[in-house]
């Protein structure tokens, strides 16, 4: 084994191929911080050019590639809180709050150290499991794969932090818009409105950039203030890279947990890079002391995730690897590759070709350092965008994630989908809601039904004696009743003492717009449920399910709130800090209400002209028109300085999106009414 | 530079043509006629109903890399990816949005052509403009060595469970079908979500095995299966046999009546189009004739099958006359026979 490791790492370390590999990783971190590109995308660009190299080679440029955009989509998780793919969600938590306090180089740092330890981690892990690879996966079966799903879905217990009763809302929502689309037991067309976009379910892309990077953009926008808050509590206080590092360094432990789960995790098939940052977050959320300040500017938030989501890939490997089972879109596309080398995955990568999976791991590894060295080195550039003017950034990022969106399966229902869900998000942020839940119910609810189905079919009740099922559901009821079995204790303990906060009586509260959110969601659940009692029984277990939970969690919110001791606000202290306080506090404080909602509103009415903008002259020359009168007319920019960046940006994004990546347009009026101006621009 | 480039362009593009003519052709000495117009210094997109890097999609980013060569005017070709609703949105969009003047031609699953018979879809799959299939394939049903299910007849009269990958797919439309018209004590266990997990949890044991699994897939994915005797082969699936397969039962030729052959044909007459490309219907005659005689050139381009041959790609094409006579013959199956096949199928394709 030992000889193998050797012999692949003389073959990893042949210059052309470091060359080539190097060029896979500038191209990997490129398309990372792209939101909504990603390896995928790479992939598909790259494979064609593979052809004619030996294996080793192409993989050092795929493999090299495909590692390395989960170190850089941290990067404008942090600056601007869009997450540059999928995965960085979580990092917008506390990576965000960090910038906006002036202390990007620290959180950089850190970022980067945690995701070279995660990726190493990860590499590691699949190296030292080589020998257990297969009677591993072979033991995963689809009762364990509903195991993890559960206790995927405990999470939501801790990352609603204060706000169980909206975090279960929220999940509930979650699940049940995962269950849109075609229904695997019996082909029924669950919610889908009669439009093909909902066939395959809700991408995942739109919905997080709708849900995490819009009201980042939305808040930016109506405070008028850029990343860095010039009102910064510490504008003295310097922050460098090294500072974060260090700071990584010294969470060693939790880095070293984190990059665990998150290998563990990536091996999971079905368990996407959506979920595995969030769960690695509520691991640290839980098990860390003092965590009142994560989602206020934790650097150990943004360590957690980083390390997670970085030690995923390794993990990922392991099914490919050992079975061909791609854990992932990449990893599919990678397996198309490895086959077209020649090698087939399966038993012999463990024996005959063991060479070819030590050069995957020792890739793996040379990418990841290669990727966080050239961070590490061009940090000082990125930071500087953070000092870049409101007026200037809000139009340019907004132009990047309505093309990234709509990259996720190329339709219009992406740009609808992202403006609705940034517009809910955006409320949901002001109003004390915790979003990670959604995403959370989103991504394994469809997962859950499938192999609920599967289990039951086939195992019955007899799942529950499998001892990692057990262990697992053990774990996930830990999860959630545990720190209520804590609070418990701790509470009979301080009984006798008299009381120091006494309640102070309830009363009934007038209807007002928190309320009207809540009921809009009880609205939208109970109109759901309606609409599936017709459903085949099979069809309609899981989302009729989903609903009641959805109006049970959402009407005793709707209570809690009408009848709650004291005024629920947006400011409200928030012990676990998981719903955004301290953002919105600041909000509150800068800007009086009407004037808050009158921006937020025009904020949105201006993406839904992009889209009506859109389907008239098509997407591109609409994001040129939103982003030239953005700037002027939103944040007075001067007209010279709009059209400059507008310009600029489209050509940009034409290339980019339109030339490299031969994104289809989406039709618009203007191209039906002229088919000749869409042959020549084909733009419309 | 580009600026001289672009006026002089009209002398440039035609003597560099005519040469080209001469070059290639010489005794037609044909200028530059309507069609090599048309295509020339333009950019075809090549429609791909799925998402990157499935089946459908490598042989259609292998076909874009050649089939430009033998278009007169050696057009560029660009592939793009419309996934949505198992390729159902890409050919609604060829057969009624995309432009009808050959710069757009595209391809999606095998059974979207008889999904408006077999399903609900609105459109006539006779009147694309067919260019012909890459290959045909055989589908299989396969069990794990370890399990009692042996044979077809083990199939039919032993309970068994087969793996499913959702209501409308392969595995889950052919174990039906056994089922309703061979009456086979098999269950259908699905929601698998793709046919690595369903090959993983038939190799643990979870389920006997799959039914509706590509052969010539299988020779890729899991050539150690074949060769250590890992699987039985239980029966094949299409209009003919695979001649990798003389001694495993057609499931055709197992029909106990004419009215079931004809009921089977419909449900496995898409094997025979498995990689199909078809442009948009009523497209100008000269073009569809360029883009037909480009596709079948291109079967035949010896640096297209020495690609293919790396991809393990299998190549046995099928000509757009071929598809469309089957196509003629399925759409011309009596109603009754057709709601025969749709009741055998589950009730969704």
């Amino acid at each position: 084994m030992l000889e193998a490791a050797v012999t692949a790492l003389g073959q990893v370390l042949d210059p052309a191929r470091l060359l080539i590999m190097l060029g896979g990783v500038l191209l990997g971190l490129a398309l990372g911080v792209v939101p909504g590109l990603g390896g995928i995308v790479g992939l598909a660009l790259l494979i064609p050019f593979t052809y004619h190299l030996d294996g080793y080679t192409a993989f050092a440029l795929l493999l090299g590639m495909a590692a390395v955009t989960t170190v850089s989509d941290f990067i404008p998780a942090v600056l601007f809180g869009v997450p540059g793919t999928v995965g960085a969600a979580a990092t917008v938590l506390d990576g965000h709050p960090l910038a906006k306090q002036g202390q990007v180089q620290r959180a950089f740092g850190a970022g980067y150290a945690s995701s070279l330890a995660g990726g190493v981690f990860g590499a590691l892990l699949l190296a030292v499991a080589i020998p257990v690879l297969r009677p591993i996966v072979l033991y995963l079966g689809s009762p364990e794969l509903l195991a993890f799903c559960i206790f995927g879905l405990s999470m939501v217990a801790v990352l609603s932090g204060n706000a169980p009763l909206k975090g279960l809302t929220v999940a509930s929502l979650g699940l049940m818009l995962s269950l849109i689309g075609s229904d695997p037991q019996t082909g029924t067309l669950r919610w889908t409105f009669g439009s093909l976009y909902l066939w395959d379910h809700l991408p995942l892309v739109p919905v997080t950039l709708g849900i995490f990077a819009l009201p980042e953009l939305a808040d930016m926008a109506i405070a008028r203030q850029g990343i860095i808050d010039l009102g910064a509590r510490n504008p003295a206080r310097k922050s460098s890279v090294w500072h974060g590092v260090a700071d990584a360094g010294r969470n060693w432990w939790l880095v070293l947990r984190c990059s665990g789960l998150g290998a563990l995790l990536g091996a999971v098939p079905g368990i996407g890079s959506a979920v595995i940052d969030w769960m690695a977050y509520a691991h640290a959320l839980r098990t860390e002391k003092n965590t009142e300040n994560f989602g206020k500017g934790d650097i150990r938030g943004l360590i957690a995730a980083e390390s997670s989501n970085n030690a995923k890939e390794g993990g990922h490997l392991i099914p490919t690897i050992a079975f061909g089972m791609p854990a992932g879109a990449s990893m599919a596309l990678l397996l198309s590759a490895f086959m077209m080398h020649g090698f087939t995955p399966g038993p012999e990568m463990l024996t005959k070709h063991l060479d070819v999976t030590y050069t995957i791991i020792w890739t793996l590894t040379i990418a990841h350092i290669m990727g966080a060295v050239i961070c590490l080195s061009a940090s000082g550039l990125f930071a500087r965008l953070a000092t870049v003017r409101v007026g200037v950034l809000v139009p340019l990022v907004l132009a990047i994630i309505f093309l990234g969106a709509f990259d996720g399966s190329q339709s219009w229902g992406d740009l609808y989908s992202m403006v609705i869900f940034g517009a809910v998000g955006w409320a949901m942020k002001q109003l004390g809601w915790p979003r990670p839940p959604l995403i959370l119910g989103l991504v394994l609810g469809s997962m859950f039904e499938r192999y609920y189905f599967i289990s039951n079919q086939i195992y019955g009740l007899r799942l529950f004696t499998r001892p990692v099922v057990a262990a697992v559901l053990l774990a996930a009821l830990w999860v959630i009743l545990g720190p209520s079995i804590k609070t418990f204790l701790r509470m009979s303990r301080q009984e006798t003492q008299p009381a120091g906060r006494r309640r102070i009586p309830v009363f009934i509260h007038r209807f007002d717009h928190h309320t009207a959110f809540t009921l809009m969601f009880i609205g939208i659940a109970a109109v759901a449920a309606w609409a599936a009692t017709a459903w085949d029984f099979d069809a309609k277990l899981m989302p009729l399910t989903a609903c009641c939970a959805a109006l049970c969690f959402g009407c005793l919110t709707l209570l809690q709130q009408m009848l709650s001791s004291r005024e629920i606000s947006a400011g409200e202290p928030d012990v676990r800090g998981m719903v955004d306080g301290p953002m919105l506090e600041a909000h509150a404080l800068d800007l009086p209400g009407p004037v808050l909602r009158r921006r937020a509103l025009r904020f949105f009415l201006w993406l839904a002209g992009v889209l009506g903008v859109a389907a008239l002259i098509g997407l591109l020359p609409a994001l040129f028109v939103l982003m030239l009168l953005l700037a002027r007319l939103e944040f007075d920019e001067s007209w010279r300085t709009s059209t400059i960046l507008s310009v600029g940006m489209t050509l940009a994004l034409w290339f980019v999106f339109g030339r490299i990546f031969a994104t289809p347009w989406p039709l618009s009026v203007a191209g039906d009414f002229a088919p000749y101006l869409r042959e020549v621009s084909g733009l419309l | 530079m580009q600026e001289r480039t672009w006026r002089r362009r009209g002398w440039v593009g035609l003597a560099a043509v005519a040469l080209a003519a001469l070059g290639l052709a010489p005794g037609t000495g044909r200028a530059a006629d309507p069609t090599e117009k048309f295509y020339s210094g333009r950019s075809l997109n090549l429609v791909i109903g799925y998402s990157v890097g499935g089946g459908y999609d490598l042989y259609a980013r292998l076909l874009s890399k050649y089939l430009g060569d033998h278009i007169p005017g050696k057009p560029s070709i660009t592939p793009q990816s419309m996934p949505g609703a198992g390729s159902l949105k890409a050919v609604n969009y060829l057969y009624a949005a995309a432009p009808r003047d050959g710069s757009v031609f595209g391809t999606f699953g095998r059974t979207m052509p008889v999904e408006p018979l077999l399903g609900n879809a609105p459109f006539d799959a006779r009147k694309l403009t067919w260019l012909g299939s890459i290959t045909s394939d055989v589908s299989v049903c396969i069990s794990w060595h370890t399990s009692p299910i042996k044979t077809f007849d083990d199939l039919i009269g032993k309970p068994s469970n087969l793996g499913g990958q959702g209501a409308g797919s392969d595995p889950d439309v052919f174990a039906s079908t056994i089922k309703n018209l061979f009456g086979a004590k098999l269950k259908l266990v699905t929601g698998y979500p793709g046919s690595n997990e369903a090959a993983l949890a038939m190799e643990r044991g979870e389920v006997d095995g799959e039914c509706g699994v590509s052969w010539s897939t299988l020779n890729i994915s899991h050539p150690d299966w074949i060769r250590d005797n890992k699987i039985n082969v239980l029966v094949q699936v299409a209009l003919e046999k695979d001649p990798d397969l003389p001694n495993v039962p057609l499931l055709l030729d197992l029909a106990k009546d004419a009215e079931m052959r004809s009921v089977l044909k419909v449900i496995v007459a898409n094997q025979t189009f498995a990689r199909p490309f078809a442009a948009p219907p009523g497209l100008p005659d000269d073009r569809k004739a360029a883009l037909r005689t480009a596709f079948e050139e291109t079967m035949k381009d010896p640096a297209f099958l020495d690609d293919a041959k790396h991809l393990g790609l299998q190549v046995r094409p099928v000509s757009w006359q071929q598809i469309d006579q089957l196509m003629a013959e399925i759409y011309a199956t009596p109603q009754d026979l057709l709601a025969k096949a749709k009741a055998a199928v589950g009730g969704t394709m």
